[in-house]
């Protein structure tokens, strides 16, 4: 590639989103607006509190409360929903394997692969495994320039034709999605799919994808497929991981679905209509969960998303630190679009209507604040049990009080019940012993929201990088140097929690 | 590709999208014609919104047409016989303290009684400002009840509809339970049977419908009204025992794997089954304790009524008489299509009659807590005794005539020739029997009502005067009961007292009523305040100057544990303002002026 088309593709992956819509970019966090705001809003609080302390603890108090309260609910809701037909597209393996290879489209699969060697050979595998004629595979390894050790795997190996490994110039800001972006300047397909270095895809994934697209209207721009783990027994984090994306993927976003409203993708197995995509301004480099935020983006632009019948095994982070963060990074990214989407609440209104806004709010809000709300109740039962009704009283008058009671009872309760009542439709009775531990995780999810939140006030955009190939044992081609490049942790998480063996295969149950 | 080419195509990304017209209905053609297009789509959206409610209506028929009926009835006793039992004023009454007392407070409902009634209640209550009826003639409750029995007669139509039963069939069977008289009755007094049956049917129903098809959501929904019944009657905590037993042992039997793996699927449908009833179970417990220092008073309460009252059980065959007589005229088909159920369960080995028989467990519960002493025998009490009849029938229908075989409920195969011949031959008969049954059980469940050697009589003391030429001594209490309260209000009234005024114990039978009828009830100081304790140590010094005593009731109220023998106004702590003699149940109500500081007894006995 010529050095000036590099930096074409470059500029448009780093810049078009934000030339195209910079109402939309994460470039920067708040608007001058947004700041205003926010400031006049803590001022306005400061000088409350001090005026008349109770009265506003009383309304913080009554926000937090009812804000939790529906968040609940919503979830619930969703639940119930996801037991429509309508709430996912099935395309059976029969239809999927049966369509002719010259009425298939050219799909182009992007893969960024950000230093990690040691996942490449078994990664292309698996896609060798896919059912798709390979002369209209277009798979591009998305590489940063500088990250020779991945480089010179992919060298020695020689992928077969339909690979093509992209070398995305070294240019800031080092995100997947302005490699994502830089992929896609290339893409030939008219399909496009995004899957991260250690995925184990369904092999007749894209045909369904595929399908399914040619038979849905053009206002669906996305299809995401299931999202469940290869190393789900590995550890009780595994599990309860498993448990927690099974809700996401089996029932919260299929109720999203049902409703017909925006769903916050997830960051991989997503398939894209290619003009779809580029005619949105692609991934937004600056955003955090550019995923999440694509989802919302696109119903903005009137699209819709919907869910895929068919997993993609990922790895499970199988170790508490690193989970933290994972998570840490999601709940940010979380915050981060929707502190994007609601610049301009009126446009926000005017586009999508109060409901679906409530739906966002609800849904990319109440993701991390539910974590976050809930030490703070945890604390205050505690403090309940402790001292007694009485220094509370005075912040929960009856009405607060008594939602804070059904909070606390039947919120945790809901949640709890369906945890173990989505093992049980999935069929997975193996998890159901720590179905039920599974408030412990809750406790690691309100941890990596306080750390969230703590890093959105002071590195708004720094990215968490997840260690992959924990799964392998004795694999100890991460370098620390490697480690000490991803973060700021340091290099104890590349060596340090080697976990049993639990291959790709072996322990996958579906 | 030259750099052009790609300059272009990048640019393309930034070009103009390509996005479908507006899925999100943002449409730009509103404008202009503005009035037209609104008076054209309002136009549309009636039109729409009428066949929308048409449907709704035509094909939930079997909950609205009963609904309409009880709620006539409701109006009846509400309005032209103002007969409304105590206990569900008294129901109406906790929720209408959460609200309006002189301390409204959640736990104002209290705990003597299970509060999923009084919390439906809470509902319509909010609206009373707006129309008083509805705590004065007890329309809230009446409203609730009458939902309530209308989602039973519904959820029974459902499940009949489970069995394959025929429309025809089903139609008739449920319009002979929804218009027994003792359904309607119980449908439209406000009473907590008609949540009672209403649970008990909707857990029968889904944990049925979950044993044939095994979707676990139903499992779930099976759960919740277990749950939510517990809180409206204690005797579905047996219905949920017995219900977790069959899950287990169901799921168990049907699911495959090794022994392990099996074990953990029933425990896990046993979990599902069983969570909400424990939370309930638990979470009202807990809140009791935290609140009156007792964790099951709903227990205890019970059986300190009927042991002070001196009641005491017959023997076992007096008691065995007296219930056989009660369920057979209640329901003539019960007895005959459990015997014949049970039968042939276990001639054909059919493991799909236990989740149908879930109400029966309610029942034996009550049997077995009359035997105890623990329970009045009121009619009331078998009330589910009538839907338990209909299920264990349809049961029966459906599997004689092989209607099960359409969607597998029983395990056993039947050619579709013989399918044929039994549908024409045997239907004819068992059907006849069934309906014939169920039209028996309406005229035997009124007689049953109005006996008052059936039951404690408790229906007649409710009903005699509307069906008696002559009124009598009973019919006459209730009138007089009407006048005493209507006496005492407007002596309140034209007293016109300041709020808290007046201590009252509101456990006796009236005082909820006069509670709930008066113009201002925030006058009256009730135990559910929470300063209760301390107003009746020394009511003078809060402002208080009057008390209210119970003269006639069987156990001494609180004010009299606190000043014995005051009622009588002889020793001069107080003067007797006025007496108010209803000479009916209500016994005698006194208005007594505090003359001078009274001496609080050292054992005041608070509830």
């Amino acid at each position: 590639m010529e050095e000036r088309e590099a930096s074409i593709r470059l500029g448009a992956s780093v810049d078009g989103l934000s030339h195209l819509a910079p109402e939309v970019s994460a470039r920067t966090l708040l608007s001058t607006a947004q700041k205003k705001v926010l400031l006049g809003l803590l001022g306005a609080l400061i000088v409350l509190l001090l005026l008349a302390t109770n009265t506003t603890l009383i309304v913080l108090m009554a926000m937090v409360i009812f804000s939790y309260l529906a968040s609940v609910a919503f979830r619930v809701y969703l639940f119930i929903l996801s037991a429509r037909r309508s709430s996912v597209e099935i395309v059976d393996d029969r239809i999927a394997a049966g369509v002719p290879a010259d009425e298939l489209p050219i799909y182009t699969v992007l893969i960024p692969a950000y230093r990690e060697p040691h996942v490449i050979d078994e990664l292309i595998d698996k896609i060798a495994r896919f059912d798709y004629p390979t002369e209209k595979l277009d798979v591009k390894i998305l590489v940063e320039a500088d990250d020779t050790e991945t480089l010179e795997v992919l060298a020695a190996r020689e992928p077969a034709e339909q690979f093509e490994v992209v070398i995305v110039p070294v240019a800031e800001p080092r995100t997947k999605p302005k490699a994502l972006n830089f992929g896609l300047t290339l893409a030939r397909g008219q399909l496009v799919a995004v899957y991260d270095v250690e995925d184990d895809p369904d092999p007749l994934q894209l045909r369904r994808a595929a399908v399914a697209m040619s038979s849905l209207g053009p206002d669906v721009g996305c299809l995401q497929a299931k999202l469940t783990y290869h190393n789900q027994m590995q550890n009780i984090i595994t599990k309860w991981f498993t448990i927690d994306y099974l809700m996401w993927f089996s029932f919260f976003l299929p109720g999203l679905g049902a409703l017909k409203t925006l769903v916050p993708l997830g960051g991989t197995s997503n398939h894209f209509r290619t003009e779809v995509l580029r005619a949105m301004g692609a991934w937004d480099p600056y955003n955090v969960t550019e995923d999440a935020d694509l989802g919302v983006r696109m119903y903005r632009e009137g699209y819709v998303v919907k869910v895929l019948e068919s997993l993609t095994y990922e790895e499970a982070n199988s170790d508490f630190v690193n989970w933290v963060r994972q998570r840490s990074r999601w709940y940010k990214g979380y915050v981060q679009s929707l502190f994007v989407h609601l610049r301009s609440p009126i446009e926000l209104y005017r586009e999508i209507g109060p409901i679906k806004m409530g739906h966002m709010i609800m849904f990319v809000g109440g993701t991390p604040f539910l974590a976050l709300a809930n030490p703070i109740f945890w604390f205050l039962t505690f403090l309940w049990v402790l001292v007694g009704p009485g220094p509370l009283q005075s912040i929960f008058p009856a009405p607060v009080y008594y939602a804070g009671l059904i909070c606390f009872a039947l919120g945790n309760f809901s949640i709890y019940y369906i945890s173990v009542a989505s093992c049980r439709i999935a069929g997975r009775r193996e998890l159901f012993l720590s179905s039920l531990l599974i408030p412990a995780y809750w406790v690691m999810m309100s941890i990596a929201a306080v750390k969230a939140f703590w890093q959105l006030i002071f590195t708004p955009t720094f990215w968490e990088k997840t260690v992959h190939g924990l799964h392998l044992q004795g694999n100890l081609q991460v370098s620390p140097a490697a480690a000490v490049a991803e973060g700021q942790s340091g290099p104890r998480e590349a060596v340090g929690f080697r976990q049993d063996e639990s291959g790709p295969s072996g322990s996958s149950s579906e | 590709m030259t750099v052009s080419s790609l300059a272009s195509r990048v640019l393309d990304w930034e070009g103009t999208q390509t996005g479908p017209e507006s899925v999100n209905g943002t449409g730009q053609e509103s404008g202009g014609r503005g009035l037209r297009a609104s008076v054209k789509g309002s136009i549309v959206f009636a039109k729409e919104l009428l066949s929308f409610s048409y449907h709704r209506l035509t094909k939930r028929s079997s909950f609205f047409v009963p609904l309409v009926v009880y709620l006539s009835c409701g109006y009846l006793l509400d309005f032209v016989f103002r007969s409304f039992p105590g206990d569900a004023v008294s129901r109406m009454a906790n929720a209408f303290y959460m609200l309006y007392s002189r301390d409204p407070h959640l736990a104002s409902v209290g705990f003597v009684w299970t509060p999923l009634t009084s919390f439906a209640d809470f509902i319509p209550l909010l609206f009373r400002d707006l129309w008083m009826p509805l705590s004065s003639h007890d329309v809230a409750g009446t409203l609730v009840s009458a939902m309530f029995m209308a989602g039973a007669a519904y959820q029974l139509e459902r499940l009949l509809g489970g069995f394959r039963l025929d429309r025809r069939m089903r139609t008739i069977l449920v319009a002979t339970f929804a218009l027994n008289p003792m359904i309607v009755f119980f449908g439209a007094n406000g009473m907590s049977e008609a949540l009672y049956a209403f649970f008990s049917i909707a857990s029968t129903r889904y944990l049925f419908e979950w044993a044939r098809s095994r979707s676990t959501r139903l499992l779930a929904y099976a759960g919740v009204m277990l749950g939510l019944g517990y809180l409206a009657r204690n005797e579905v905590a047996v219905e949920a025992f017995v219900g977790l037993l069959v899950v287990l042992q169901q799921s168990f039997a049907k699911s495959k794997g090794t022994i392990r793996e099996r074990a953990l699927q029933s425990s896990m449908d046993g979990f599902l089954l069983a969570a909400p009833f424990a939370v309930c179970f638990v979470g009202w417990a807990v809140a009791s304790y935290v609140i009156t220092g007792i964790a099951f008073q709903q227990y205890s309460g019970n059986q300190v009524l009927v042991q002070a009252s001196g009641f005491k059980p017959g023997s076992i065959q007096e008691i065995l008489g007296h219930e056989a007589a009660a369920i057979m005229l209640l329901c003539p088909l019960v007895v005959p299509s459990a015997v014949a159920a049970i039968w042939l369960a276990f001639k054909r080995k059919l493991t799909t009659l236990a989740p149908v028989v879930l109400p029966a467990f309610g029942l034996a519960f009550t049997l077995a807590a009359y035997a105890k002493g623990i329970l009045f025998p009121w009619l009331r009490y078998y009330i589910l005794a009538i839907p338990l009849g209909y299920i264990i029938a349809g049961w029966l229908l459906s599997e004689i005539s092989g209607a099960s075989q359409f969607r597998g409920i029983s395990t056993r195969k039947v050619s579709s020739t013989e399918l044929k011949v039994r549908r024409n031959s045997l239907m004819r008969l068992p059907g006849f029997v069934v309906l014939a049954l169920g039209l028996v059980g309406m005229p035997t469940s009124a007689y049953a009502m109005l006996d008052p050697s059936i039951g404690q009589g408790e229906t007649v003391q409710q009903l005699g005067f509307i069906f008696h030429s002559k009124p009598t001594k009973g019919d006459l209490a209730v009138e007089h009961k009407r006048q005493a309260i209507q006496a005492i209000d407007d002596f309140i009234t034209k007293l016109g007292l300041r709020n808290g005024s007046v201590v009252v114990d509101n456990d006796d039978s009236c005082v909820p009523e006069v509670l709930t009828s008066i113009g201002n009830p925030k006058v009256f100081v009730i135990p559910n305040d929470r300063d209760f304790q301390r107003i009746l140590a020394d009511p003078p010094a809060f402002g208080t100057h009057y008390l209210m005593v119970s003269v006639h009731g069987q156990a001494p109220d609180a004010i009299s544990n606190a000043y014995p023998g005051i009622a009588s106004g002889a020793n001069g702590q107080a003067t007797v303002v006025a007496t108010f003699d209803s000479n009916s149940q209500c016994g005698t109500l006194r208005l007594l002026k505090i003359s001078q500081e009274p001496k609080g007894s050292s054992q005041m006995n608070f509830r």
